[in-house]
């Protein structure tokens, strides 16, 4: 356990050290989020609600978008962190160097992630901290365990998207359909900017095949309503199921995929 | 004493199609035969060149052995067992341009790949002073991968490999583009490896390398040897091999 958890260090370090060395990457990265906090802060303000009885609930639109946002960043990196860190070690040849030095295929893809969640895990706080500042008193902060419960079943499902999505990029090299697929319809369909009531009924259908639908619904509910357990038992449930499903169904897939490439020799080019 | 032995190993790698190739014929395939029926078995430690003129095989062979790379067909036996990935058993010194972080220095470059495989900091911490002191990277311990020469790149690999003291070493060109004392001092940490008891198969293509440094020479030539002894038992074939070439 301790030398897991060195390793587990040592890679968030590395890549921290890397991220910083070019310069004022992190800092723009928060300033940029601070610039799109206030956007839709001013958005919100022409967004009238009760044209919308869906979002009534939530009290107001600036919280919703908010979480919308901050969780989609969660999916950004799971969907395509695993393969963005596939390719990259792929080029610099480190992919091979490390699974020399005995570190097992899909351990690397966790290790080498750790960091983007890190990451990531800061700016969904730095979102929703900005967020309850500038909100009227919509969240409610006391129920934060539900919503971290969430947060790690919703990282569980998604990241099974991005190991599916990783084992693409070892066997076919290039492109990354899948990520770039389920993001973009996870955007539209679940449920990110506005209710998926909206969205004529068939669709509404195709939203709940999308675990981002469920985890945003979670999310919502345990920041801004008055929640139970038993409340979010329907959308715990949904996750866990992905998860399940998915896991397995996508460390199969990343284990044929990198079996294939030390077949064909490409685990060192891209 | 490791005992390496390969049965039968053949490798081929598929072809790339030009656009033409591809419209022509979509689903076809064509392979080239990169390794045909290895056998080879080295049971005593000591220093073995493998050397072939380019494109005879030699990296696709080494990496076999390291375990990054399956055969088609064969395999590879270490100590009479089936061969998975195992750095302390086998480890691969390939081209140091590749494998390390670029933007990283050297010392947290070693730092990383130590924590792979030490489980606390005191003993990375030490290991890691022994390696700077003992492949003189001191000097350059804080400077950028990136912006370190080539022969220091070559000794920063060799002392990652050491990281994990392996009972067998691949070296693959690892004097590639290195100025002459670089590679004497390359030599001379080979030769010490030996001393100590280790395994070492040395790809290159100089003759003079093979020269000063094999115990045995394992000749490569289009995938298949042509020849495996003393120096002065293959020194016919070596000619004749590249000649050829």
């Amino acid at each position: 356990m301790k030398k897991y958890l060195l390793k587990a260090f040592s890679f968030i370090i590395k890549d921290f050290l890397v991220e910083s060395s070019y310069g004022f990457n992190v800092l723009m990265q928060t300033i940029g989020i601070i610039f799109s906090v206030f956007t839709f802060y001013y958005l919100s303000k022409i967004i009238d609600l009760s044209q919308t009885p869906e979002l009534i609930k939530y009290k107001e639109y600036f919280p919703y978008v908010i979480i919308g946002i901050a969780l989609s960043n969660y999916l950004s990196v799971a969907t395509r962190g695993f393969a963005q860190r596939i390719r990259e070690s792929q080029l610099t040849g480190t992919l091979e160097s490390i699974l020399i030095c005995g570190i097992k295929p899909g351990e690397f893809l966790i290790l080498s992630t750790l960091y983007d969640f890190l990451f990531s895990t800061i700016r969904i706080f730095i979102y929703i901290a900005t967020a309850f500042l500038f909100s009227k008193g919509s969240f409610y902060i006391n129920q934060i365990h539900y919503s971290i419960l969430i947060l790690l079943l919703s990282v569980i499902a998604f990241s099974s998207m991005g190991v599916l999505s990783a084992g693409f990029v070892l066997m076919f090299k290039r492109g990354d359909p899948i990520s770039i697929i389920y993001s973009t319809l996870s955007y539209l369909f679940s449920g990110v900017y506005f209710p998926i009531s909206l969205l004529p009924i068939p669709l509404r259908f195709f939203s709940n095949l999308l675990p981002m639908t469920h985890a945003l619904e979670g999310l919502r509910k345990s920041l801004l309503t008055e929640t139970t357990y038993t409340d979010l038992l329907p959308q715990i449930i949904a996750l866990l199921i992905f998860s399940l499903v998915l896991w397995p169904l996508s460390l199969l897939i990343f284990s044929k995929a990198v079996n294939k490439a030390k077949y064909e020799g490409s685990l060192s080019h891209f | 004493m490791p005992k390496i032995e390969l049965k039968g190993v053949s490798k081929k790698f598929e072809i790339k199609k030009t656009k033409t190739e591809f419209f022509l014929h979509p689903f076809k395939k064509s392979y080239k035969n990169v390794l045909d029926d290895i056998n080879i078995c080295i049971e005593k430690p000591g220093i073995y060149s493998l050397i072939g003129p380019n494109g005879s095989g030699k990296t696709t062979l080494l990496r076999i052995i390291s375990g990054i790379l399956y055969p088609d067909v064969g395999e590879v036996l270490i100590n009479n067992s089936r061969f998975n990935l195992n750095p302390s058993k086998v480890f691969l010194i390939s081209e140091s341009e590749r494998g390390f972080f670029p933007r990283l220095s050297l010392i947290n470059n070693l730092k990383f790949f130590a924590s792979l495989i030490y489980s606390n900091m005191r003993e990375i911490n030490k290991i890691i002073t022994d390696i700077l002191h003992e492949f003189d990277l001191e000097k350059e311990k804080n400077t950028r991968f990136q912006e370190l020469s080539t022969g220091t790149k070559q000794r920063l690999a060799i002392g990652r490999a050491m990281l994990f003291n392996p009972e067998i070493l691949l070296f693959d060109e690892i004097t590639k583009g290195v100025d002459i004392k670089q590679q004497q001092i390359i030599y001379s940490l080979i030769k010490r490896f030996k001393d100590e008891g280790k395994t070492i198969i040395f790809a290159t293509h100089l003759i003079k390398e093979v020269e000063e440094l094999s115990d045995k020479v394992i000749l490569l030539n289009q995938g298949k040897i042509f020849g495996f002894g003393n120096i002065s038992e293959v020194t016919k074939d070596i000619n004749r091999v590249f000649e050829i070439q």
